[in-house]
């Protein structure tokens, strides 16, 4: 009886030290989603103790930008956590392999096989953000509100996505196990500022080639009542649809060169 | 003893070689470096813009803080590196085993190989990036001294860097991925470092605090040091609190790492 | 249509070729040198439903390349094939469904969940319905015992155990032919005994057509009727065992036991003047060797029997290692080179 009792403890705790494992990351997660907001907002306030305007946005404009911008970064996320470790998981160790023999498209299997719980943090700051920021100035929230969000924060996550997996496919041409996807996502951040205080360069950098103002900055106008980038808000869902487009154009020719392990 | 150094400065080899298999992130680290010096050179002279001409804020009129600017990320790309997340990579894949099987001390091996890293980031990052940024923003040279100075203090920096780097990579004995918490340490620490805006744009109660942490250690004070903003006694001050920092984040790392490990063996596999 | 075909099949890989040295290693940061390498060679072969083929060769031969050819993974250089009446690697996700495939070295389980989720996973993705996956299910149960361990975490399964979950998944969808690589690679006997015997009622109740690579030779004497036999990437045999064992036919082997002491002194001197190579296997108990072509093998029975005290003689078919260590070092002529191209 006794013998069993303590068998059954073990296993619980077991069960526990399990889940606890998963708890762990996801509150070391968590916490680093509430860092970096953190840390953005602390630098917006460290810059307008000085000024009043940054070529004339006001900070409650730029904390709604910020926190628009979240809520499609916080999608892209929750599903993207194969994409870091794609080239060394499935290239390098050849676990492609096991995607490659299965009847769905790999891509799918890639993203959703693992979820970035965490990431969900990052969805709803961002949604708090928004209205906070436009109560501040001033915005009534419309009906069209409600379709306008949810649009334009999937096509946002996707034109994340198709960079990102764009970015990823690269690997199947070059050997580099690290992949190039983490110093392109710090770059997200000057997506959020206005793309009018940038050199025309850096302006058509984030808006043709890399294009996360239109993930960021673009659609956020529409939520502040800015028609100056009406065509620009429009263009995001064709942007999106472009984007993907050519992920999965290059991610398919460069599975044709994928070369598994060994002989 | 000599035979132990040489056998560490082998890794320092092995790793400036390993990071040159690296050709694609190579050439994406050249671009994005030159997009965060641009990026944040823009975002500081539309903060300029709006004020009257000839304002100074924390010290730094625009020209100054464009120089800061980029000063501070030519010589990240000298003192970063990605100790965390290979030593996190080594403990999730079972290599950290084969290693401590070695007769080896990790910690030494992984700044030895740091070393090798801030060699090739040196030779192909700092040095191309110089050349296009120095002209690019008007970055002006310092006097001699300041800049002996200021070499002296970002290899501190590298130090204290690496450091918190191998504090950091120590949490993989804890995590399933320590992805999230690299992430934060990086956002983080660009703020705290100085990296994003000079640490005397901080309000005062703030800049009090923000400078007494390791971080100020790694960015705001060599680009000061190399701006000559720091002379006589503030200088000798800032490179002895820089050695503090170095020794004590190493002796950190050493505890941390003993008792991580001791807690992993004791659980077993 | 079903079946596999490969004609003409070649695959080869761009290799990076680093230069020495940390001034090397510089130099092809900026200028890349690469060398082609043939892994698999114009192979020409094809598999009628039904059949059950071993696939072998030393490794770096090319089998797996040529395995992951087949099932899609890989994309060839040049070369058709057509497995089921696909193109593999172009209508790779209908494919996918007509096939499965075990790699022994790795599961294609997931890891960190519990087996039978894995298969309920499996289920969904193949879109096996719910009355023939439990019939499914039922079947594995019974062929392969899998209940004991069903709710365990693949990682914590024994390789014997993971084999067996790997292969009922394989299977669970009931693909038109099978493709395994290195299936016993690592196994006990007992274990080795048990996927053999499944397989073999695979490929015979079911008429699943099996291709399988594999280095242990016990698995294709039981289990494969015809052998391919690559080296270096180039198709070397094609045909039934017996035709591989014959190809060896100049390898006479005689097992002689001997009544009393001192057998292979009387042996030695029986043979004199013919070159026979007499090695001890057990007491009393003697193996000889020699060319066929020079030595008929009825002078040496005459000799045997006449000058020594033989109490037992059989004449032995070559062991299929040995054929093969023979083929693979050139000491075979391969007239029945099936499928050679052009």
């Amino acid at each position: 009886m006794r013998r069993h009792a303590s068998i059954l403890i073990a296993y619980f705790l077991q069960f526990v030290k399990a889940r606890l494992v998963y708890r762990a990351d996801f509150i070391v997660d968590s916490l680093s989603v509430f860092g970096a907001l953190a840390v953005q907002l602390a630098f917006l306030g460290v810059l307008y103790s000085r000024i009043q305007t940054l070529a004339g946005w006001s900070i409650d404009e730029l904390i709604l930008i910020h926190g628009f911008s979240m809520i499609p970064l916080g999608l892209f996320n929750l599903i993207s956590f194969n994409l870091w470790n794609f080239s060394e998981k499935h290239l390098v160790e050849g676990q492609f392999d096991r995607v490659l023999l299965r009847p769905i498209h790999p891509v799918f299997q890639v993203l959703f096989e693992t979820f970035n719980v965490a990431a969900l943090n990052e969805i709803i700051i961002g949604c708090v953000l928004l209205v906070v920021a436009g109560t501040r100035l001033g915005i009534a929230p419309e009906a069209g509100d409600l379709l306008l969000l949810p649009l334009l924060a999937v096509s946002g996550a996707a034109i994340y996505l198709g960079i990102f997996l764009t970015l990823t496919s690269l690997s199947f041409w070059f050997e580099d196990r690290l992949g190039i996807g983490a110093p392109v996502y710090n770059m997200i951040r000057f997506a959020r500022y206005p793309v009018t205080i940038y050199h025309p360069a850096v302006r058509a950098l984030l808006s043709w080639i890399i294009p996360f103002s239109f993930a960021a900055f673009y659609p956020a106008t529409a939520f502040l009542r800015s028609t100056e980038f009406q065509l620009f808000v429009w263009l995001t869902p064709v942007v999106a649809v472009i984007s993907l487009s050519v992920a999965l154009f290059v991610f398919s020719r460069g599975m044709l060169r994928y070369t598994s392990t060994g002989s | 003893m000599t035979g132990t150094l040489t056998l560490y400065l082998e890794f320092t080899r092995i790793t400036f070689i390993k990071m040159l298999a690296y050709r694609l992130r190579y050439y994406t680290g050249i671009v994005t470096y030159l997009v965060f010096v641009a990026g944040n050179a823009f975002l500081f002279r539309a903060i300029y813009s709006g004020l009257p001409e000839g304002t100074v804020i924390g010290g730094f009129n625009e020209a100054a803080v464009v120089t800061y600017i980029a000063v501070a990320w030519i010589g990240r790309s000298l003192t970063f590196n990605n100790v965390d997340r290979e030593l996190a990579t080594q403990v999730t894949g079972g290599n950290i085993a084969q290693n401590l099987l070695k007769p080896i001390d990790i910690q030494a091996m992984t700044f030895f190989g740091a070393l090798g890293e801030a060699l090739f980031r040196f030779v192909l990052f700092t040095v191309p990036i110089s050349i296009v940024i120095v002209p690019l923003f008007h970055v002006g040279a310092p006097d001699a001294f300041s800049g002996l100075a200021a070499a002296l203090s970002f290899f501190l920096a590298f130090l204290i860097n690496t450091a918190i780097n191998f504090i950091v990579g120590t949490f993989a004995l804890h995590l399933k991925s320590i992805m999230g918490l690299v992430r934060a340490k990086h956002v983080v620490m660009e703020l705290l470092t100085g990296a994003l805006i000079p640490l005397s744009f901080f309000p005062d109660s703030w800049r009090q605090v923000v400078e007494m942490l390791p971080f100020a250690s790694i960015t705001y004070v060599p680009v000061t040091i190399w701006m000559g903003m720091r002379q006589g006694e503030a200088l000798v001050q800032a490179l002895l609190v820089q050695v503090f920092w170095a020794v004590a984040l190493y002796g950190l790392g050493v505890a941390l790492w003993r008792h991580a490990i001791r807690r992993t063996t004791v659980q077993g596999g | 249509m079903s079946g596999i075909e490969a004609r003409a099949l070649t695959k080869e890989y761009r290799v990076a070729n680093r230069r020495p040295g940390v001034m090397g290693a510089v130099r092809d940061l900026f200028d890349r040198r690469t060398e082609t390498m043939t892994a698999v060679n114009r192979v020409t072969f094809s598999v009628q439903p039904g059949e059950m083929v071993g696939y072998i060769g030393a490794n770096g031969a090319g089998k797996s390349t040529t395995i992951k050819m087949l099932t899609g993974i890989l994309t060839p250089t040049s070369g058709d094939i057509r497995v089921n009446g696909y193109v593999p690697w172009k209508e790779r996700r209908a494919y996918a469904k007509t096939i499965g495939a075990v790699f022994g070295q790795r599961t294609q389980l997931w890891w960190d969940i519990a087996a039978v989720e894995s298969f309920r996973l499996l289920r969904r993705i193949y879109e096996v319905d719910e009355s023939l996956y439990e019939q499914q299910m039922e079947t594995f149960e019974e062929l392969l015992g899998l209940s004991e361990f069903l709710n365990q975490p693949v990682r914590t399964l024994s390789l014997g155990q993971r084999m067996r979950c790997d292969l009922a998944a394989a299977l669970l969808h009931q693909p038109q032919v099978l493709f395994l690589d290195e299936p016993t690679i690592g196994l006990d006997v007992v274990s080795k005994e048990n996927i053999r015997r499944f397989l073999q009622r695979v490929n015979q109740e079911l008429g699943t057509t099996v291709i399988l690579t594999t280095h242990d030779l016990d698995d294709i004497e039981q289990l494969c009727r015809r052998v391919i036999l690559i080296d270096r990437g180039a198709l070397l045999f094609d045909g039934n065992i017996a035709g591989m064992q014959q190809l060896s036919g100049n390898l006479g082997r005689l097992r002689v036991e001997i009544r009393g002491e001192g057998g292979e002194e009387d042996l030695r001197r029986a043979t004199e003047g013919l070159d026979v190579r007499w090695v001890r296997v057990d007491t009393g108990r003697f193996e000889g060797e020699f060319e066929k072509s020079r030595i008929p093998i009825a002078e040496v029975v005459r000799r045997v029997v006449t000058d020594a005290p033989v109490h037992d003689l059989s004449v032995l078919e070559p062991p299929i290692e040995e054929v093969v260590r023979k083929i693979y070092r050139g000491e075979v002529d391969l007239p029945a080179l099936a499928g050679a191209d052009e």
